[in-house]
């Protein structure tokens, strides 16, 4: 299998600002409004988000201080200010449906709405091309890999053997994961590419995506 | 009515203003620094990592007064600093670093009321760098086992004691014995599954609130008191490997005041596995 682009999966619309570092995207409302969001690698990254909770419009925030709690099945991280400013507008619609966050996150997945005086290339943020090629050194770095769809579950299985490894996905996907929903497996040789897909189809199941990032091979399972 | 022992817990408040009180160190304690501490933490605070700063790395066990001693001069804490420890998953893992520091006898430890989640969501401050502090010359003053049990003598106050109290604070499923872990755990399950015969099932995080922070005085007592859990009984906590219930000991002995509190660390990871135990488990 081919190494394919870091970024595959990874989209990062070019009209966007971008605090990389801090996996925030804001998009310019008029002169001095942005709509502020989570960039798709921080999900990819902390799993999709199960509560959002914006602090109330009014707050006055320095650049790096919290504009919203953000949790996930296994994190709990702010959704850092990219400039200072004021809050103006919550979405409240995320904060009831957190989901919404990836299923839309450059769009209605928005979390708040920033006024502010600062210029954003001023105070070093990116757009375009800067910011996907510091995007890429960031992934990689991180390990971080986006898939064809957001995972539910996620098990790293290493083991000395292929059938170890197998078992290991099996013990857990038919256990835990329900119809409908995805297996991220983080795994490596002596698994192999081939192993992995023929596991989905003796097992009846879907295979979503498959990537290989450096010695380790991901793979996103769908139970049907 | 207030906790029993208040001076063990701070609030969020109180930190905002005193982030840089003298002897004062911030500790955040993670499961996964790397979504967590890394992510951005309170700032000055150094980091314990779980897994690799509290876990002997041969035997199963948490690390020896040595490693403790090392653990606390590379933190820059002394044996009179004041230490303040919070951290993700409603300071479950905080939790058991603070029986830890009570186990090699540290002086004054106290808990984040809230954790890294109210702090976050109350607005404040947060840092990205990773601070360092002067390397100091700890000493473990002396080992202190009244809060923690061992197999053998749980066996003996069971033989005992019929009126100790035993309780699991993991989850239903597992304490019905539907499953030998949660699922975001898979790697330490139990050979078998069920619970301790005996045990009642008070999932520990029914001792917080939504926010993070714990309940009431009133309303904890409520959750123990009436499932046999009271203050005059020998009480031992379990969970799978021991972290889950070093929160509910906290919650027992800091903020009800019980007297006698104890973590069964070896929890069902050893129970679960021994061969010709008794078990009791739900049947289907």
């Amino acid at each position: 299998m081919r190494e394919s682009s870091k970024l595959e999966d990874c989209p990062l619309p070019s009209e966007l600002f971008y605090d990389v570092d801090n996996d925030v995207w804001l998009r310019p409302l008029d002169g001095s409004t942005y709509r502020v969001g989570v960039a798709v690698p921080l999900l990819f990254k902390v799993g999709k988000l199960s509560n959002v909770k914006p602090r109330p419009v009014g707050t006055v925030v320095k650049r790096g201080q919290s504009l919203a709690l953000l949790e996930s099945q296994r994190f709990t991280g702010p959704l850092w200010a990219p400039l200072q400013g004021e809050i103006a507008g919550i979405n409240e619609s995320v904060v009831a449906e957190p989901g919404k966050v990836a299923e839309d996150p450059y769009g209605d997945g928005w979390v708040v709405e920033l006024k502010t005086h600062s210029d954003p290339i001023l105070a070093g943020l990116l757009t375009g091309e800067d910011a996907i090629k510091r995007y890429e050194e960031k992934i990689d770095r991180e390990g971080i890999v986006c898939l064809k769809s957001y995972p539910d579950h996620r098990i790293t299985a290493l083991a000395e053997t292929c059938e170890m490894i197998l078992t290991k996905v099996g013990d857990y996907f038919f256990k835990f994961v329900k119809p409908g929903e995805t297996l991220h497996v983080v795994t490596q040789d002596p698994a192999t590419e081939v192993d992995m897909l023929k596991w989905a189809r003796d097992m009846g199941q879907e295979l979503v995506d498959m990537k290989r990032r450096g010695k380790l091979i991901h793979v996103l399972y769908r139970r049907l | 009515m207030s906790y029993a022992h208040p001076e063990v817990l701070v609030d969020i408040g109180w930190l905002q203003k005193n982030l840089n009180a003298p002897n004062t160190r911030i500790v955040e304690v993670d499961y996964d620094p790397r979504l967590a501490y890394e992510q951005g933490h309170i700032p000055g605070a150094v980091l314990i990592d779980w897994r690799r700063d509290m876990n002997d790395p041969v035997q199963r066990d948490i690390i020896g007064p040595e490693a403790f001693e090392k653990l606390m001069s590379r933190l820059g804490i002394a044996n009179d600093t004041t230490v303040i420890l919070y951290g993700d998953y409603n300071n479950w893992f905080a939790a058991f670093a603070f029986w830890v520091f009570k186990l090699y006898d540290h002086r004054d430890v106290r808990l984040l009321n809230g954790g890294r989640k109210k702090w976050i969501d109350s607005g404040g401050e947060l840092s990205k760098e990773t601070p360092s502090y002067p390397a100091t010359s700890y000493k473990v003053p002396r080992i202190n086992l009244e809060n923690r049990i061992f197999l053998t003598d749980l066996l003996k106050i069971r033989a005992a004691n019929p009126n100790a109290a035993l309780v699991d604070v993991r989850s239903p499923a597992e304490y019905r014995g539907e499953i030998t872990a949660p699922p975001e755990y898979p790697e330490e399950a139990a050979q078998r599954g069920g619970h301790i015969p005996g045990a009642v099932n008070i999932p520990w995080g029914q001792a917080v609130r939504d926010d993070g922070t714990f309940k009431p005085v009133e309303e904890l007592r409520q959750l123990y008191e009436p499932r046999g859990v009271t203050p005059d009984k020998e009480v031992i906590t379990y969970c799978r490997i021991g972290e889950r219930a070093s929160h509910t000991w906290f919650v027992l002995k800091y903020l009800l005041g019980y007297k006698n509190v104890k973590v069964y660390d070896g929890s069902w990871s050893e129970w679960g596995n021994l061969v010709r135990f008794p078990i009791e488990k739900e049947q289907v």
